[in-house]
């Protein structure tokens, strides 16, 4: 008897036509071989769907990216990776975290104290800045545009990274204004992320309306970890165009 | 999710001189890199090096990308790749094995492939299972049951006829089976084949 072997594998998962569908039942009907395979296939298919996508060590790409940015791309012995170095900065400056989360509003700011700040927060109608750890409420409405550098500073932030929050970006800041959007935008920022943001990459847990490189954009920050219970471990901030949620940057930075 | 235009239109970028959507491409593909990487290889330490690889490959074979296929095929393709030669390197560095060892045909050399806090026993099994069948069958079951690439896609990828992807899916599922212990000599099947999963 000849067993038709190429057909089972579709005929398995789901995705044989009609008509191929129909040769396999008739097959399996008179042959004990090919039913037990069927059975066996089917076990091992569903084990294969209960394997979950782990999350990609941070740094896994960082000769490439090292690379393709024109630096040296293999490190010396010994010398400490430079998102360490970050991460060390953001473990001393974690006490500081919450204050600078009140500044992130106003990136690019030259002269913009952390008071001040806080003080153009409550003038704009007392919207809350959102910290690291919460889930998205509505969405800010930022008169700034971002770029690259603002960008990075956005990111590295949430590490306790002050200094970089603190370095001027001149002429981004159209207006310290900072106010809350209504339902309708932060659904549209939301269908934006449904849309383009790579599926690994969880719920956000802050969107800003913004500008990016002088188009209307939305910045969205999503919190990654391990998974398995554990803490982030990293914020990346993803940028899409309002217009047609295109991708036009990113941002990643470890916590 | 990833958009294929939105790929080809960073790749193209990429080429003009715009050194950020690199950095964007990788972003949006280093899971599915790493993870077609740790199931085919088996160990996160190889999966890390695999990854690694294959951005640098991505990086310097970007400018022969033609579009001719969709940007996710030719990267599965430069992951592949990777994770071949790093099997080739395993193959040539027999690892010592000490006595007791027999009990044990594929010990893993790092922690063990857990995956997230719902991890059960019989996840691990098959990750462990997984390794202990035929490498041309782990690829083509990865891409396809792990990662739903269609069987065209596979068959692009790995650059062979469609049916053989099909033989392999199948063969490459009752190897998997029998790794994990299913297969009960005798025991005739009392249910109908499972239902359709990826209906056409």
């Amino acid at each position: 008897m000849t067993h038709p072997e190429e057909l089972l594998a579709g005929y398995v998962d789901g995705t044989s036509p009609a008509g191929e569908r129909a040769v396999v039942d008739a097959h399996l009907a008179e042959c004990l071989r090919c039913r037990r395979e069927v059975t066996l296939a089917g076990s091992a298919r569903s084990a294969l769907g209960s394997l979950a996508a782990m999350p990609a060590p941070s740094g896994v790409a960082e000769r490439a990216l090292a690379e393709a940015e024109g630096a040296q791309p293999h490190r010396q012995a010994g010398v400490t990776p430079r998102w360490y170095r970050i991460a060390g900065i953001a473990a001393a400056a974690a006490a500081a975290l919450l204050v600078v989360t009140l500044t992130l509003p106003h990136i690019g700011k030259s002269t913009t104290s952390i008071a001040d700040a806080a003080r153009t927060n409550e003038k704009a109608g007392g919207a809350t800045v959102p910290t690291t750890a919460q889930a998205p409420g509505a969405i800010e409405i930022q008169q700034v545009d971002y770029d690259n550098a603002s960008l990075s500073a956005l990111s590295g932030s949430y590490a306790g990274g002050a200094a970089a929050v603190s370095t001027p970006t001149p002429g981004t800041t159209m207006s310290t204004a900072v106010v809350t959007g209504t339902p309708a935008q932060t659904a549209k920022a939301l269908a934006c992320v449904a849309k383009s943001a790579p599926k690994e990459t969880g719920q956000p847990t802050r969107l800003i309306s913004a500008r990016f490189q002088g188009t209307p954009a939305y910045l969205v920050v999503f919190l990654e970890g391990p998974g398995a219970g554990q803490a982030p471990d990293s914020v990346v901030v993803w940028v899409f165009a309002a217009k047609d949620c295109a991708i036009l940057s990113f941002s990643n930075a470890r916590l | 999710m990833t958009d294929p235009a939105e790929d080809e239109e960073l790749v193209r970028r990429f080429l003009a001189g715009d050194q950020h959507a690199f950095a964007i491409l990788v972003e949006r593909h280093q899971t599915r890199v790493f993870n077609v990487s740790l199931r085919v290889l088996g160990n996160p330490d190889d999966a890390r090096d695999a990854t690694q690889d294959t951005f640098l490959s991505m990086l310097r074979k970007l400018s022969q990308f033609r579009g001719d296929s969709a940007f996710t095929t030719w990267l599965h393709r430069v992951t592949v790749n990777s994770c071949y030669d790093i099997l080739r390197k395993r193959r040539r560095q027999p690892r010592l094995r000490l006595i007791g060892d027999e009990d044990d045909p594929m010990p893993e050399t790092g922690p063990p492939v857990a995956d997230h806090a719902d991890a059960t026993v019989g996840s691990i099994d098959v990750s462990r299972a997984l390794q202990e069948i035929p490498e041309e069958y782990r690829v083509t079951l990865v891409l396809a049951d792990v990662q739903d690439v269609a069987y065209e896609e596979i068959a692009r990828i790995l650059d062979v006829p469609i049916g053989t992807v099909k033989s392999r899916v199948h063969r490459g599922r009752i190897a998997l089976a029998r790794a994990m212990g299913l297969d009960m000599p005798g025991r005739e099947p009392t249910s109908a084949p499972p239902p359709s999963e990826r209906e056409s």
